[in-house]
């Protein structure tokens, strides 16, 4: 029988390398995918009547970007609702930095690949403090869909599942990392759920981390980030 | 005009309307994080009430959703159910704002589609049909050229 080195050990080597492989494929397809079902649309260009054009006006003085700005933002989620604006923005930067920049996960870096982050790297206290607001927006996320009546009309098994998921590798991470309990049981459970994301990230609920950025950079649209040129 | 109501659905005209559009439609219903943060931008949740059921994403999910879920098999009522919402709850201004990209107006539309392909369309009532016959008369085009504005009278050709 397989004891918990051995299976510590696939799930650290090959085990990775197929679902990173399964995460890259899985999210090309994505991509292309949109480009099958997305077409390209030209840039519709108004032009205002000569007689509405005061002469004098200047049409994109810093005052005028100003208050375009704030109308727009105004009218926007961070205006509507700046918490949640607010919670969601930091959590989801959480996700993504975190992992990146913790020290134990830099120190692999440097045995494995000898590339040193140093500077970068978070000290223990506010890697901390980052997990624990973590756990917080996640709280808040939980909370959200339990007491807003909007929000919980729409949710499924599948949207408390897909928090729980996002948080285990971080739960059993901190875990590890202050040795609660068993620290090989801990990391394998750590590893094998990050993988389980790696692998159901472009097939599910989770693709949504994809086509954020579809929306924003490809996408035309007034809260497009760039000048996107694909429509559905 | 229109073909007769009958009490059965045909479900396989409906599944063959869902097959052309499936993969934007699965698309659309799994990409859905169920965060509702499309609920403000849609003017008929703000202006009745801010009721669960106006909001874009529940008006896909209930919609579309359904008649993918059950693979077209719905019945009559139920259809009259997807009628209220793809047309008494949504009037496809296109202003619905979803941070993940998702059309759902198209999605909405799609389920005009199948309704009308089961004879099933918007109801009106008396009322409504007065002001809808009302607005048509007061179009530019319909009404007298000497009361009209000038910037509304339709241009004659040279």
């Amino acid at each position: 029988m397989l004891d918990l080195l051995q299976i510590g050990e696939f799930v650290r080597g090959p085990m990775a390398w197929i679902c990173l492989t399964v995460f890259l494929i899985g999210n090309g397809y994505q991509i292309f995918n949109f480009y099958r079902l997305s077409r390209h649309t030209n840039r519709i260009r108004l032009k205002r009547p000569k007689r509405y054009r005061k002469p004098s006006a200047r049409p994109f003085s810093g005052r005028d970007v100003l208050i375009s700005g704030m109308a727009r933002l105004r009218v926007s989620l961070v205006g509507l609702d700046p918490l949640m604006a607010f919670v969601t923005v930091t959590f989801h930067l959480c996700l993504l930095i975190l992992p990146l920049f913790i020290l134990e996960h830099a120190a692999l870096y440097m045995i494995n690949w000898k590339f040193n982050l140093w500077p970068l790297v978070f000290s223990q206290q506010v890697a901390d403090f980052l997990m624990l607001y973590l756990f917080g927006c996640a709280l808040f996320f939980l909370f959200r869909r339990i007491v807003i009546r909007r929000v919980r009309v729409l949710s499924t098994v599948h949207d408390y599942l897909m928090l729980t998921l996002t948080l285990v590798p971080f739960i059993t991470g901190y875990l590890a990392i202050h040795h609660v309990t068993d620290y090989a049981m801990l990391i394998t459970i750590h590893i094998l759920s990050v993988e389980l994301l790696l692998i159901i990230t472009p097939f599910t609920k989770f693709a949504h981390m994809l086509f954020f950025f579809i929306n924003r950079f490809a996408l035309a649209g007034e809260y497009s980030l760039a000048k996107g040129r694909r429509s559905w | 005009m229109y073909g007769k109501k009958s009490e059965t659905v045909d479900a396989e005209a409906i599944k063959k309307i869902l097959d052309r559009h499936k993969k934007k439609a699965k698309l659309a219903l799994k990409l859905c994080a169920h965060c509702s943060l499309c609920a403000e931008s849609c003017f008929l949740y703000n202006t009745r009430g801010r009721k669960p059921e106006y909001m874009p994403s529940y008006k896909m999910i209930h919609s579309i959703g359904r008649l993918y879920n059950k693979k077209g098999r719905v019945d009559r009522a139920g259809l009259e159910e997807i009628r209220e919402i793809v047309w008494e709850k949504c009037v496809l201004c296109t202003r619905c704002y979803c941070p993940l990209g998702i059309d759902i107006p198209e999605m909405i539309a799609l389920g005009r589609r199948v309704c009308r392909s089961q004879n099933v369309f918007p109801q009106y009532t008396e009322v409504e049909n007065n002001n809808r016959l009302n607005n048509v008369r007061r179009m530019p085009e319909n009404r007298p050229a000497e009361n009209s504005p000038a910037h509304f009278r339709p241009v004659k050709a040279a």
